[in-house]
């Protein structure tokens, strides 16, 4: 009794001072809406688990004012501990050296153990230097997946099980599609950029830079014009013309979904974080889902990733990194990953994670959740299907945007469009190499 | 006044008018109906508080609208002040400089908000108000709208009236309170809500400047609906919006009595 | 001072000092920064920075994109401000017939200024959207394909409307302020006189508008400018093919998030000097016209 009571007290001691000397960490992130009330969650599961350590999530907006924010506190000196950057920010996170702390470095000097063998190489590939170093944590990444129209599949004497496995299939399914009435157009995309340029070029085995797409240094330069890019690019354009493709808008394509969703069109390519979006729309028809498409001559490779990761940004108090490391170890333990990414539809970053999911029997109840794994992990990744990392990423989708419209409107064939590009995003690649060297 | 005239004025005003609230009629259709009524107008269509409800439940928004309040009333009150006193010496009164500190205070308005942000965070750092509602308000409380358009009024007034309240013995506070400010009532009931609806909806520099619920505004807590990678919910969104408009709304309909009704006295004398 | 009363020297210093610190601290200062900054090259965290001289504006002015864009801003601009000032002008003055019913339509005018601005431009979005919007099934009863997400002129016409819309009930209810000011008598006087409506709009209304006005054109400007960049960023994104991209949405681009510190502050340096150029130039012009 008496031995009972003094452990109880030894234990509420214990905790007393644990909670005096708690060590605080900010996250700022940029997840809004339900996707912030899950990461909420990680966060308070986190500091249920122990007492050492805090973290704070705050919510800072788009990805674009988070990194914004970022930096304006940086060089007021009130920077977070951890910050979430897209993935085309990448390139200007890794080229401030003196600005952020890399996550192996932060590992290895809190003493956490780390295993950079058991993460998923085509996740965090994107992230790691030439010398195999991972230097930011992968926390949500996605990839671009194709979705379907079960029912007008059917509709238009279609199997409904077989989604178009080429471009060749996507061309013959639509124009069926289009002649039987049961859709008005094929297809759509939201993020052009991202799935019908870089993603088609990975899954092609095409190079989208030199130095390994950029991975080699800030020397780089795009090479996206090559002849299986314009060949895509020019059928997209008569695409549009016939009535095959509908463009859904510049960026991430806004118009693209409701054109899905109202079985306008058939099928559409997009980010496989959009599953749970594009199930709770589609109500009045079955969604399919498959890969992307390749060109029938050409054997698929592997897509990449988009979405996001979280930085260390330097300039903390000590402490605060130990906080740091072991809420990474927490944050890619099998069990935290396996229920993120069951609950969001991002992609597991860990082997383990992701064997947790199947035998939990995910992806039995949940059709189509692995089609974006299956897909990433085709292939061991080459220098063309790693990832990409040029400066001013950002806004060179905004140029790719541009000349895909200016192809689309018929003001540039595609080859045209593909130079133009290539010369102006080279400018912003110089200007950074400049002003980063 | 020909009836015709009147007639052609009075129906392209009610045409625009209607034209001009559409969208807001569209998004309280979305806010009261269930998502698949988005985009299918049917008479029938099912009404529902539930978008509201999923809204609420979002984002600690008692607090943000507190929040909010706070900040709106800290600002219009510290500008009408402030902008008052300065206006009156630009409009009445004459001293070396006059012209260049006009154009100083002026340049307030040119310069691109854009180049603000870093800026400003590292003043409010030396400052040691980062994460305050006061370091939101702070570089607010000098307004060159304010100041412009209370001298443009200012200026109006006629100076035999300020004579006879001086001759009368008036101090300077005295005249402002007694000439100028019911004078320039209207001007500032217009800037008054100009101000309140500006600052209310201002996003960025909140966004950047904050980071915890006890000082953020609505505007951060109704982003979080703005950004989602997996599809735009309308209903949840246009909910949202009139939720946070609401109080603004209600404030303009009070305002708009005092408004229309001194307008209609000054119809009438 | 013709009078004795305020005499004090100090007075008009006192009056200002508040006002110009702020300005000073919070406005000028970093003006001055972003001038010198124009000058430099330098990554995102100020870690690395070059003195480049003028480097960065040669690079703009060699850009055959941003002399595009000055056309773009000029096209845009123009209508925002013109269309904003008329139409709000001839709701102000429709008021001013229709005393009974003024409370409802002043409340429906004076609504879209309570919300906020990216909304305002997602409202836009969704009504134009050419899939699931209600403005083009409209326009497609009148024969007229729309699609702003390819076509520049549409785009155009999308952007100005959403950005006049909401500064309508902006330049409203500073005209109806004004109005209220035109003693009723001077109206009166000139319909008694035998002047028709529109003389006396011409010859009454709107000279004693003139300091509003003015008022409005110099805010409009600077609206039109300086503010509307969340409504492109909602609709548009500058597209298609640069269409809608005004200056102020380039710096947002290039500054926020491109994070090109040098270029954009050289951008911002060159829309300031031109806004306070037009700002100069309406004082110079055509306050002199302006009886107070």
């Amino acid at each position: 009794m008496i031995r009972t009571f003094s452990l109880s007290v030894l234990a509420l001691a214990a905790s007393f001072s644990a909670a005096a000397a708690q060590t605080e960490i900010q996250w700022w992130h940029a997840m809004g809406g339900e996707l912030g009330q899950k990461l909420e969650a990680v966060a308070a599961a986190y500091n249920a688990s122990q007492s050492e350590f805090k973290v704070t999530p705050s919510f800072k907006g788009t990805y674009a004012e988070t990194m914004t924010a970022a930096i304006a506190a940086f060089r007021a000196k009130e920077q977070p501990a951890i910050v979430q950057v897209f993935e085309v920010g990448t390139g200007t996170m890794m080229a401030a050296k003196g600005a952020i702390y890399p996550v192996y470095q932060l590992m290895k000097d809190a003493g956490e153990p780390f295993d950079p063998a058991g993460f998923l190489p085509a996740v965090v590939g994107y992230y790691t230097d030439s010398e195999g170093n991972m230097l930011s944590m992968p926390f949500n990444s996605s990839t671009p997946i194709m979705y379907y129209n079960k029912d007008v599949f059917e509709k238009a004497g279609l199997d409904r099980n077989t989604p178009p496995k080429t471009w060749e299939d996507v061309e013959a399914f639509s124009k069926k599609i289009m002649e039987s009435g049961a859709a008005k157009c094929g297809f759509t995309s939201g993020w052009i950029s991202w799935a019908q340029l870089e993603n088609f070029s990975a899954w092609h085995n095409q190079p989208i830079g030199t130095m390994e797409n950029g991975f080699g240094g800030l020397a780089t330069e795009l090479t996206v014009n090559g002849p299986v890019q314009a060949r895509h690019w020019e059928n997209m354009a008569r695409w549009q013309k016939e009535g095959v493709f509908s463009y859904g808008g510049p960026g991430g394509g806004a118009d693209a979904p409701p054109k899905f969703y109202t079985q306008e069109c058939a099928i559409y390519m997009n980010s496989s974080a959009s599953r749970a979006g594009v199930v709770a729309n589609a109500k009045e028809f079955e969604v399919g889902y498959g890969m992307l498409p390749h060109y029938a001559d050409i054997a698929p490779q592997n897509s990449i990733i988009g979405g996001a990761t979280l930085w260390v940004m330097t300039g903390r108090p000590e402490a605060e990194y130990k906080a740091a490391a072991n809420f990474f170890t927490f944050l890619s333990s099998p069990e935290v990953q396996a229920q993120w990414h069951q609950d969001t539809g991002y992609l597991p970053i860990t082997q383990a994670a992701w064997d947790l999911s199947k035998s939990q029997g995910y992806y039995d109840a949940n059709p189509g959740a692995d089609v974006s794994i299956q897909q990433m992990t085709l292939n061991a990744p080459t220098g063309n299907s790693k990832g990409l990392r040029f400066g001013s990423y950002v806004q060179i989708r905004g140029i790719i945007d541009e000349e895909f419209q200016a192809l689309l409107s018929g003001q540039k064939d595609a080859q045209t469009a593909l130079n133009d590009l290539v010369a102006r995003g080279n400018v912003l690649i110089r200007e950074f190499e400049t002003a980063n060297k | 006044m020909t009836r015709i005239d009147s007639l052609l004025i009075r129906t392209a005003g009610w045409m625009l008018a209607l034209l001009w609230v559409l969208p807001l009629l569209y998004a309280m259709w979305a806010a009261f109906h269930p998502p698949a009524y988005e985009a299918r107008f049917v008479l029938n269509a099912p009404l529902t508080l539930n978008n509201f409800a999923r809204a609420w439940d979002q984002a600690p928004f008692a607090r943000y609208f507190l929040n909010t309040i706070i900040l709106v009333t800290m600002i219009l009150t510290v500008q009408l002040v402030l902008c008052t006193l300065a206006a009156f010496a630009f409009a009445r009164l004459d001293f070396p400089g006059k012209g260049v500190l006009f154009a100083v205070v002026l340049v307030q308005l040119l310069v691109v908000p854009d180049i603000l942000l870093v800026e400003n965070y590292k003043t409010m750092r030396a400052l040691g108000l980062v994460d305050t509602i006061l370091a939101i308000g702070l570089p607010y409380f000098a307004s060159a709208f304010a100041i412009f358009l209370l001298r443009q009024t200012f200026k109006t007034i006629p100076r035999e009236l300020d004579e006879a309240a001086r001759v009368e013995g008036c101090t300077l506070l005295g005249l402002l309170w007694r000439v100028y400010v019911p004078l320039g009532k209207p001007a500032m009931l217009a800037f008054g809500l100009v101000s309140v609806s500006h600052h209310w909806n201002n996003f960025l520099w909140p966004l950047i400047i904050t980071n915890s619920v006890e000082t953020r505004p609505l505007t951060v807590g109704l982003s979080i609906f703005a950004t989602t990678d997996s599809g735009t919910d309308w209903a949840l969104i246009n909910a949202a919006t009139l939720m946070t408009s609401a109080p603004l709304l209600l404030g303009f309909l009070l305002f708009q009595r005092q408004f229309v009704q001194s307008f209609m006295r000054a119809g009438i004398k | 001072m013709k009078r004795a009363i305020f005499r004090n020297q100090l007075l008009p210093w006192l009056l200002l000092a508040p006002q110009l610190v702020i300005t000073f601290v919070f406005f000028l200062w970093p003006a001055a920064q972003a001038g010198w900054q124009s000058f430099l090259r330098e990554d995102a965290f100020g870690l690395k920075t070059t003195f480049v001289g003028i480097e960065n504006y040669a690079a703009l002015l060699k850009d055959r994109l941003y002399v595009d864009s000055i056309t773009v801003t000029l096209v845009f601009s123009v209508s925002v401000a013109v269309l904003a000032l008329s139409i709000s002008l001839v709701l102000a003055l429709a008021v001013d017939r229709m005393l009974s019913s003024a409370k409802v339509y002043t409340t429906l005018l004076v609504w879209p200024y309570a919300v906020a601005p990216a909304i305002a431009g997602l409202l836009w979005w969704f009504i134009f959207n050419p899939t699931i919007g209600l403005a083009p099934y409209a326009l497609e009863v009148l024969g007229i394909d729309w699609d702003h997400s390819l076509n520049g002129t549409q785009s155009m016409i999308l952007v100005i409307i959403a950005a006049t819309w909401k500064q309508i009930s902006y330049n409203f209810l500073f005209f109806v302020a004004g109005l209220q000011a035109i003693p009723a008598s001077m109206r009166e006087a000139a319909a008694i006189d035998g002047a028709g409506p529109v003389r006396r709009f011409w010859t009454i209304t709107l000279p004693l508008l003139a300091p509003t006005t003015f008022f409005l054109l110099v805010v409009n400007t600077v609206y039109a400018l300086f503010d509307t960049f969340p409504v492109i960023d909602a609709t548009t994104e500058g597209g298609p093919a640069q269409a809608t991209n005004i200056l102020v949405y380039k710096v947002y681009v290039d500054g926020f998030l491109g994070l090109n510190l040098g270029s954009s502050a050289a951008q911002s340096v060159i829309l300031m000097g031109v806004v306070i150029l037009l700002t100069v130039v309406q004082f110079r012009y055509i306050e002199r016209r302006v009886e107070y």
